[in-house]
């Protein structure tokens, strides 16, 4: 046959033949819209991804109270691409109604207008800039105000004892500029994760004088250029200053921290020469018989040490020794071998400094000269350093003005700091010497006593030092980049599973549609090979015939696809967007890949036509010229009935074994063997039955068992999609109340700055804090101290990603039965506090924390810097399902606070005040905690921010499962269709005789109906087995009605293809058939 | 004397085991010129046995000969072949392709092998003449008459010059000028070809010569009346 036969051969046959082109454009035109839709999800990742940071591809983050903004001129002078230095603080932003947010506030100056070419960028002075999406959140809009509440830097980082707490929270009244029009740079955040907390913009000076930190910035943002070469220039380009160190010039020069203590790094120069360590510290007094004076510094000197000037105006001292100035000596009216007593701070494992007493001998009287006036001693303590008298001290110790006499305030005018008695060092260890370190400060060596030693003496510490274990660290953007894009869940599997499902179903239906339309033309193949065509001629002949068809079908896939995906989208953003909340489902047209998905799938259907109809071809022509059919097939119901229980039992045992809740191996796992399962079983059913029978249900399936199975697969495969996601993914993981949900049943989380020191539900807590009676009931408030991650104070050795720890209280929630374990300790919550080698802590994370954001399991540890500056192991003992405490670590609370000393303090809180009452209890607490920089947030909706990927893959999940049922339905059509054509004589003749076509419109779609009924409850039964690991967990809450809702849909659906099917079959059957001879 | 085009021997045929047998042993012998009329009452399995004639079914027992040789074990593609060279068949339902022209449906054994070339076409069309449908040639088999489609029929059937033609009941729609014509051109078309007409029509069955019966499976010489 040539072309132009074959295509005369399709014009005539066009009836005949446009329900097949239809079902190869729908199918095709699913697979396409499937790919369109696959595409716009990969799309909005990876454009969350780019969004992400925006060019950024390296960035320095560096302590709190920042670098000098010359360190960044310097480095941005030598990098590629522009430098973007910025401050950044967290702060809380609430508008005038309440609800405060946490945000990230970013100061940010003209070089990121230049950068982005946007004059516009940056908000004037007293203004923030924000997208609009936190714009809604917050209920704002340009030209509202807000309160910003940011917590002043302190170099000491509040972990100290010595920090200051009276005006820690800056309060900021803000207005709303304009709303930023992208993501960036609204999301500048340099936290890992997927979901990057809001971000707000303001004028770098502005924030910098606010916070008292002029000329200092905090991050640099680099754009182009390497991780790597940023390193590097920094190296080249940090100074002393930028890591809080300062050289400054005593009896010799003296290297001083602003953080009071040393870090071990510099306290280690020591060991070597040239350099002396001593531990300058701030008593509360010293006595002596009824004498005694306030507020003095001691200074422990490294006796074994020559270094220090001041040793030779020193005697001997032994640990039990101390040697008094002049004045002090004068003061406390002492001689050699007297005794005083010393009252003096340390850092216990709490907040609160404890405060010891001790006693020395004083073994010398140094004299008021030389160096022993030297007040380059005194550690530049908040406070104290630069105040003028005594009554301006202001120091995060408490100062008692009343103490303070003449004497002190004229001593102060002269010697400033001068350390009013020495002693050893080793003495000053024993007594003061805390976890978090001892030496303040270094007396370097002036050996040269040059013009210039100052210099010299800082050039030669810096060389010794490597700045990023001093706070200065280099972040390799791309990589943060890649961990924003990972859902939680690996979702990528399920989709492909899905999409697979689809295709499956879809070529099915188009290729039985396709040989239908062959099987009616059997006589017209009977005739060619009756005349002489060998089968290879005939199938040539349909194959070119058919490829026009299926062509052309395929062609129409696009459009179709591209209807069907954007009809998808606008349903999931409307009719369904209680169940997706909004998520972002955003379509792809790439007709280029919509044509190759569709012409892919027209492909498959067309040799599975030609496959389909081979065996037809190689029937005997006189067969196929008398309408002769096959007989029902001769096997036995047995092989399917031995195939059947076993694809079952290989289902129930994988169900009751699947070691992870929600793998999409176990859920496609069991999916498919019961499908398989269920569909041999259907199959045994209709072989058992034997000869088939006319009437009644299941009288047209029997008929054929092979393309009723199809159907039958094809309808339980897309139930077995819309149920098993609908039970699997449903939104009880959210439910404030539900206990072992995400929330762990609290309805509300906060979380502040500054620590709260007493607690919310103990009644006497909550009088001394002013929170009104009763609001929690004791034991409904889970206060966990905090070890923020993640940020300036990496801790996390070798990853720039470190999770925040929390500190919980194990017994707490076993005893509550908060979260759900998907890889449970051996012993549950308990299992925190079962350390059996104390240099391990046991922690537990959630799922997304640890699979996906650490790359762990459970079993694996890593290694962290402690507090007291130890590295210590914390190995996940296990694994929950995801929390509302994401990107956090748990550990027993005593067990961190013993780890972290300045943890003491819960920072973060899971509170219970029942669903009803969340709306106030929130704004009491935003009221009350405002001065702490307390943000509260439904713990629903921060789950509901964290899955929002995850709800996106969900969203079209469900538009799949949608299509698969479209698609069955469509089947169930075709099936009711090939039984008319079959039976087409049986019904003329019946309308011939007088029935109504009404009459048997109904019997038709009654016969079917036996189908439907099939194939929806294997859908279902495979689905709950398939999800059976999750609906067996403690109080599960499948969302029964949502799934009642789509199954009746569905139902509805396939008896409306069906009926539709048979009234468009029964016109078609005409008188004539009557007349057709058919042997 | 050359062998036989073909032949049946000791045929029967029945469609199932448990159906009864159509044909009971029926020997058949076609040869070059041979001039046979099958005639039987309706249901007796005259479609069939011209049927298992043409090569379009295979017989339940027995052996169908073509040259001498067995067919039992050619393949489908092979009594194709067969049926290309050798054959000519007239069905009773003539089974036309719905939409290729009368021209285009005679055409169409010739498409088996080849393209048509301008002889073919000549000489379906001088067929289609001579059967009264040289006004007819561009017709879809739709727009044509019972009668009319039947005689496409026989012209695909002679297209090819084939050795034998079996026609089963060609006259069924044609009234009886238009049978008298159509017979005897089938008999004087080619003098070698042998011409097996299975008919219920006593004039055609005369206009042949030679009259099988075939009663109760067995095939019998009719009476000449
Ligand atoms: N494909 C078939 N399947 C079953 N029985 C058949 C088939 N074809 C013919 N028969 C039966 O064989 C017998 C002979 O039929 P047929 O050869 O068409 O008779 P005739 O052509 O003489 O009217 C009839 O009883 C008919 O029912
Ligand atoms: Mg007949």
């Amino acid at each position: 046959m040539t072309l132009r036969e074959a295509i005369d051969a399709v014009r005539f046959h066009r009836r005949l033949l446009a329900p097949a082109m239809a079902a190869v454009a729908l199918a095709a035109g699913v697979v396409a819209g499937g790919v369109a839709m696959g595409d716009g999800l990969r799309g909005a990742l990876a454009e969350r991804t780019a969004a992400r940071l925006g060019p950024i591809t390296s960035a320095v983050i560096g302590p709190e109270t920042g670098f000098r903004e010359a360190f960044a001129r310097n480095l941005a002078a030598d990098l590629p691409g522009y430098v973007v230095p910025a401050y950044q603080r967290d702060g809380v932003l609430t508008p005038e109604g309440g609800g405060g947010r946490q945000v990230e506030v970013w100061g940010l100056d003209a070089t990121v207008s230049q950068a982005l070419r946007d004059p516009e960028l940056l908000p004037p002075p007293g203004t923030v800039r924000m997208d609009a999406a936190l714009a809604t959140a917050l209920k704002v809009k340009p030209g509202d105000r807000l309160v910003l509440r940011v917590s002043r830097p302190s170099a000491l980082g509040r972990d100290v004892a010595l920090s200051k707490e009276d005006d820690a929270i800056v309060g900021m009244s803000v207005e709303v500029g304009p709303l930023l029009a992208s993501r960036w740079p609204a999301d500048l955040s340099l936290r890992a994760g997927a979901t990057p907390p809001d971000t707000v913009l303001v004028d770098l000076k502005w924030l910098q004088a606010r916070l008292g930190v002029p000329s200092r910035v905090n991050r640099l943002l680099a754009a182009g250029g390497t991780a790597a070469h940023l390193l590097a220039e920094v190296k080249e380009h940090w100074d002393l200053p930028d890591v809080g160190l300062s050289v400054v010039q005593g009896a010799e020069p003296a290297l001083a921290t602003d953080r009071v203590l040393l870090d071990d790094d510099v306290t280690a120069l020591a060991k070597g020469p040239g350099a002396s360590a001593a531990s300058v510290w701030f008593v509360d007094r010293i006595g002596h018989a009824d004498l005694s004076l306030s507020y003095a510094f001691i200074a422990a000197v490294d006796t074994n040490d020559p270094g220090p000037a001041i040793l030779d105006l020193l005697p001997p001292l032994d640990a039990g020794d101390i040697a008094l100035n002049a004045w002090a000596a004068e003061q406390l009216d002492v001689r050699v071998g007297d005794t005083v007593s010393v009252r003096y701070p340390t850092f216990g494992s709490a907040r609160e400094l404890v405060w010891k007493d001790t006693s020395f001998v004083v073994a010398g009287i140094v004299p008021m000269e030389g160096a022993a006036v030297d007040p380059s001693w005194m550690p530049p303590i908040e406070g104290l350093a630069g105040r003028a008298t005594c009554r301006e001290w202001n120091p995060g110790l408490p100062v008692d003005a009343g103490r303070v006499t003449d004497a002190d305030e004229a001593y102060w005018s002269t010697y400033g700091g001068t350390p009013k008695a020495w002693v050893s060092l080793d003495a000053a260890r024993s007594r003061w010497a805390s976890p978090l370190g001892l030496a303040t400060t270094l007396r370097l060596q002036d050996v040269h006593a040059q013009k210039d030693h100052l210099a010299g003496a800082a050039l030669r510490v810096r060389d010794a030092l490597d700045p990023s274990r001093l706070g200065l660290q280099v972040v390799d953007v791309s990589a943060l980049r890649a961990s924003a894009s990972k859902p939680a869940n690996d979702f990528a599997g399920l989709f492909a599973g899905f999409q697979f499902v689809l295709l499956v179903t879809a070529f099915a239906l188009a290729a039985m549609q396709s040989a239908l339309v062959y099987e009616r033309r059997a006589d017209e193949i009977g005739v060619m090979r009756a005349v002489g065509w060998s089968s290879w001629r005939v199938l040539s002949a349909i194959g070119l015939e058919s490829l026009l068809v299926i062509g052309a079908g395929a062609l129409m896939g696009v459009p179709a696809g591209a209807l069907i995906a954007r009809g998808l989208t606008r349903g999931l953003q409307s009719v369904w967007s209680g169940a997706v909340a909004g998520a972002p489902v955003v379509v792809v047209i790439d007709v280029p890949r919509l044509l190759t998905a569709s012409f892919l799938t027209a492909l498959v259907a067309w040799v599975a036509l030609v496959l389909m109809v081979v065996p037809l071809v190689r029937r005997p022509p006189r067969a196929l010229l008398g309408g002769r059919r096959e007989a029902a097939a001769p096997r036995g119901p047995a092989i399917s009935a031995g195939v059947a229980v076993l694809a079952l039992a290989g289902a129930v045992a994988l169900a009751l074994t699947a070691p992870r809740l929600g793998a999409a191996e176990a859920f496609f796992g069991v999916g498919a063997l019961a499908l398989v399962g269920g569909l041999a079983a259907v199959d045994a059913l209709l072989r058992a039955r034997g000869a088939p029978r006319r009437d009644g249900p299941m009288g047209g399936a029997t008929r054929r068992p092979g393309r009723s199975l199809t159907v039958v697969g094809a309808l339980a495969s897309a139930t077995f999609l819309v149920v098993g996601v609908g039970l699997g993914a449903g939104r009880a993981e959210e439910d404030p109340i539900v206990r072992w949900s995400g929330t762990g049943g609290y309805p509300l989380l906060a979380q502040t700055s500054l620590p709260m020191l007493h607690a919310m539900d103990d009644p006497a807590g909550a009088e001394a804090m002013g929170l009104p009676k009763g609001l929690f009931a004791p034991g409904s408030v889970l206060a966990m101290p905090r070890v923020d991650g993640d940020d300036a104070s990496c801790r996390q050795l070798g990853s720039a990603r470190a999770p925040t720890l929390l500190g919980v209280d194990p017994r707490r929630l076993a005893a509550r039965g908060s979260f759900r374990f998907v890889d449970p300790p051996d012993h549950g919550w308990n299992a925190l506090t079962e350390a059996t080698d104390p240099t391990v802590i046991p922690v537990i994370g959630d799922d997304a924390t640890v699979t996906w954001g650490l790359h762990l399991a459970k079993g694996d540890e890593l290694t962290w810097i402690d507090g007291h500056g130890t590295s210590v192991r914390l190995r996940i003992v296990g694994v929950l399902s995801n929390t509302v405490l994401q990107g956090a670590l748990l550990m027993d609370k005593a067990a961190l606070e013993a780890r972290f000393p300045g943890s003491r303090g819960a920072r973060t809180f899971l509170l219970d005040v029942g669903s009803t009452q969340t709306a106030t209890a929130s704004a009491v607490l935003d009221r009350a905690f405002s001065d702490l920089g307390m943000s509260v947030v439904p713990t629903a909706e921060r789950l509901h921010a964290f899955a929002d990927v995850e709800d996106t893959y969900i969203a079209i999940f469900r538009a799949l499962g949608a299509l698969g049922l479209l698609l069955a339905s469509a089947g169930m059509g075709l099936v009711l269709a090939r039984t008319v054509e079959e039976r087409q004589g049986e019904l003329a003749l019946a309308r011939a005789i007088g029935f109504s076509s009404r009459t048997l419109r109904r019997r038709l779609v009654m016969e079917h109906v036996g189908l439907v009924a099939l194939g929806l409850g294997l859908g279902i039964v495979s689905a709950v087995l398939a999800a059976w690991p999750v609906l067996t967990a403690p109080n599960a809450a499948p969302p029964v009605a949502l799934l009642t809702g789509a199954l009746v849909l569905a139902v509805v659906f396939a008896l409306v293809a069906l009926d539709r099917m048979a009234a468009a079959s029964i016109d078609q059957v005409s008188w004539r058939v009557l007349a057709r001879d058919r042997v | 004397m050359e062998a036989p085009n073909l032949a049946l021997r000791d045929v029967r045929k029945r469609f199932s085991p448990d159906e009864p047998w159509v044909l009971e042993g029926v020997d058949l012998v076609i040869s070059p010129g041979d001039r046979l009329a099958i005639v039987g009452p309706s249901g007796s399995g005259k479609s069939t046995l011209l049927a298992i004639l043409g090569l379009l079914e295979a017989p339940t027992i027995g052996r169908v000969e073509v040259h001498g040789q067995d067919t039992a074990g050619l393949s489908e593609d092979a009594r194709a072949a067969i049926r290309r060279d050798l054959i000519g068949f007239v069905f009773q339902e003539h089974h036309l392709l719905p939409h290729l022209t009368a021209l285009q449906n005679v055409l169409l054994p010739v498409h088996a092998d080849r393209r048509p070339s301008r002889e073919d076409v000549a000489r379906a069309e001088s067929l289609l003449d001579q059967l009264g449908l040289g006004d007819r040639v561009g017709h879809l088999p739709g727009e044509l008459s019972s009668g009319q489609r039947q005689r496409v029929a026989v012209a695909r059937a002679l297209i090819r010059k084939p050795k034998v033609i079996l026609a089963d009941e060609p006259t069924g729609a044609l009234d009886p000028g238009r049978s008298r014509s159509l017979v005897s051109m089938l008999v004087d078309i080619d003098p070698e070809m042998a011409v097996v007409v299975v008919t219920h029509d006593p004039a055609v069955a005369r206009a042949l010569g030679t009259i099988w019966s075939l009663r109760d499976g067995k095939l019998e010489p009719a009476d000449r009346t």
